[in-house]
């Protein structure tokens, strides 16, 4: 593991596509699984990130660093320098504009989340997509999940009645 | 390795082709999905693909929430709750889902008296179905949802409970501290607790409590809590706490009370390494309080009200002798005028009473005020001999 000057631990983190990145310790952490194989002392050298692409693997360490708890020298006060109401409506507004990608790269994302398990990234990609279909008939959202509708008229009558006090 | 990348490529390419990507999700990743969406609105996504037709059904949550089932669209006159609808729709949803897959989520919100009873029904059904968090917004007081036997059963699974609007009462508190081994979360906001109370709970590492009314005291007991707050919340006896050996951060915000109680809150807080207590004046509400208090072996941070400055700052004086290890201290004072609390005439010395103990290395010292705050400067001169020596202080605005 290579220490940087200020005495910060650094992680190196490995793209199946060969792209390496140097990462805090403390960023790394956000992501639940790196957590545990950091605890588990299975990370001494670089880790290698299975199925995310370099492209996805560096946004997802841009989210990480933006969300990483800022406690630092002031410890335990540092709560009371900033008010968090504050801080959290930046990072509400930071979000916002995170998320706005396409929707291939937001299902990466998605899957990129649950697999490095960082929950506020996997509750900001989900609720994105649901955010782009609520409130859309049923062909609307057929059509932007680009699903076929592979139910014959009869079946899809079958359902309807089956799950009819979910259609009232 | 290099598959998976190009995998990935491949399905990039194939979404711009209109194939499906979010189907092709593994199911714990849609149910995370369909979380997000309105509990009616999750089964009917049954009529998407047959890859969808039975998903809600083994999802891992249950939310009947009230403002689902309000029809009139957006014409605010107009709008009313259903209660029919949402009453079949619960009855259906827990009795069609898969009951042998475990809940994690449960969260019941309900808005109108007379579905209570069903509400409770449902509540046991979810805890049957092994709920890992239990959710109830129920009702005010009149037609209100208790939390008792008539709505809970005992439980290995339920580990955290968040009640919002609910009445607790004695056999609430004996399920809570004996019947759910691995309650380690619980939250009460806006609830109504009567008569007094103990929680002592084993396994319970954070309570939160906020706006709730204690028609008596309480006693908070419970040996491994990590974390306790208790803010803007009314108590008609006193607050007591005991043995909180675990006990790393406490936060208490006591509300305007009717009458000035003898409340014991800082018996049971010996081992805490944050400590933020704000009270209302007048002056005694915590002196009893401060008679028998700990010494603070850990604690760093400290948050204060103006409440301490009471009785020329006898207890700011008193609980910074009482924490060797103290680092950062905060004082909070209100924006509008304290008048009650009367100047303090004389100039204490503190460093001079030193039989009482020395006093901590303070690093840090913030004092928030409005402008022009007349006792700011009274302040700071009782904390300058305090803090010079090593730290320093600074003055900041709301």
């Amino acid at each position: 593991m290579a220490t940087r000057e200020a005495g910060k631990k650094m992680i190196m983190l490995k793209s199946p596509d060969g792209m390496e990145f140097e990462v805090e310790e403390a960023v790394a952490m956000e992501s639940q699984t790196i957590r545990k194989m950091i605890e588990d002392d299975c990370a001494d050298t670089a880790i290698l990130i299975p199925n995310i692409n370099s492209k996805i693997l560096s946004r997802v360490i841009e989210y990480c660093n933006k969300h990483v708890p800022t406690t630092g020298a002031t410890g335990a006060a540092a709560s009371d320098t900033v008010a968090p109401a504050a801080l959290a409506e930046d990072l509400k507004i930071w979000d916002a504009e995170f998320i706005k990608v396409n929707r291939a790269t937001r299902f990466d994302l998605i899957q990129a989340a649950s697999y490095l398990n960082i929950k506020g990234l996997l509750d900001l990609t989900s609720q994105t997509t649901i955010d782009t279909i609520s409130d859309n008939s049923l062909e609307e959202i057929r059509s932007f999940l680009s699903t076929k509708n592979d139910y014959l008229p009869e079946e899809e009558q079958t359902i309807r009645r089956e799950n009819q006090w979910a259609f009232q | 390795m290099s598959t998976v990348a190009s995998s990935s490529k491949r399905s990039r390419g194939q979404a711009a082709h209109g194939v499906d990507r979010l189907s092709s999700l593994p199911d714990p990743l849609l149910h995370l999905v369909m979380s997000f969406l309105p509990m009616p609105e999750v089964v009917r996504t049954s009529l998407l693909s047959p890859r969808w037709r039975y998903l809600w059904a083994s999802a891992p949550f249950i939310h009947l929430d009230y403002k689902d089932f309000v029809n009139g669209g957006d014409d605010l006159k107009k709008r009313k709750f259903d209660q029919n609808r949402l009453q079949k729709f619960g009855d259906q949803l827990l009795l069609l889902r898969d009951g042998t897959l475990p809940l994690d989520e449960a969260r019941i919100f309900i808005r109108s008296g007379p579905i209570a009873e069903k509400c409770c029904t449902w509540i046991r059904h979810a805890i049957r179905h092994k709920a890992r968090l239990l959710h109830v917004y129920g009702l005010p007081i009149g037609e209100e949802i208790f939390f008792d036997n008539r709505s809970m059963i005992p439980s290995q699974h339920l580990k955290r409970i968040r009640l919002q609007m609910v009445t607790l009462d004695s056999i609430s508190f004996r399920m809570l501290n004996f019947d759910f081994p691995a309650l380690e979360h619980l939250e009460l906001q806006d609830c109504n607790v009567w008569p007094m109370q103990k929680i002592s709970s084993r396994s319970l590492k954070t309570i939160q409590i906020s706006r709730c009314d204690f028609e008596e005291g309480h006693e908070i007991c419970a040996p491994n809590l990590n974390h306790l707050s208790i803010l803007d919340s009314s108590f008609g006896g006193i607050l007591v706490t005991r043995d909180l050996h675990s006990l790393v951060a406490v936060s208490i915000c006591l509300g305007n009370q009717d009458e000035i109680l003898d409340h014991r809150v800082f018996d049971g807080l010996s081992q805490v390494t944050t400590l933020k207590l704000h009270a209302p004046l007048p002056e005694p509400t915590l002196e009893r309080s401060l008679q028998t208090c700990p010494v603070f072996s850990n604690l760093t941070s400290l948050v204060l009200g103006e409440w301490c400055m009471a009785s020329d700052f006898a207890p700011l004086l008193l609980i910074l002798r009482r924490s060797p290890k103290l680092k950062y201290l905060t004082l909070k004072l209100r924006t509008e005028q304290h008048g009650e609390c009367k100047a303090a005439g004389r100039n204490p010395s503190p460093r001079e009473e030193s039989s009482l103990g020395g006093y901590p290395s303070i690093k840090r010292t913030v004092i928030y005020c409005g402008r022009d705050d007349p006792w700011v400067s009274s302040l700071v001169k009782v904390l300058l001999p305090i803090v010079i020596p090593c730290g320093e202080i600074s003055i900041k605005g709301h």
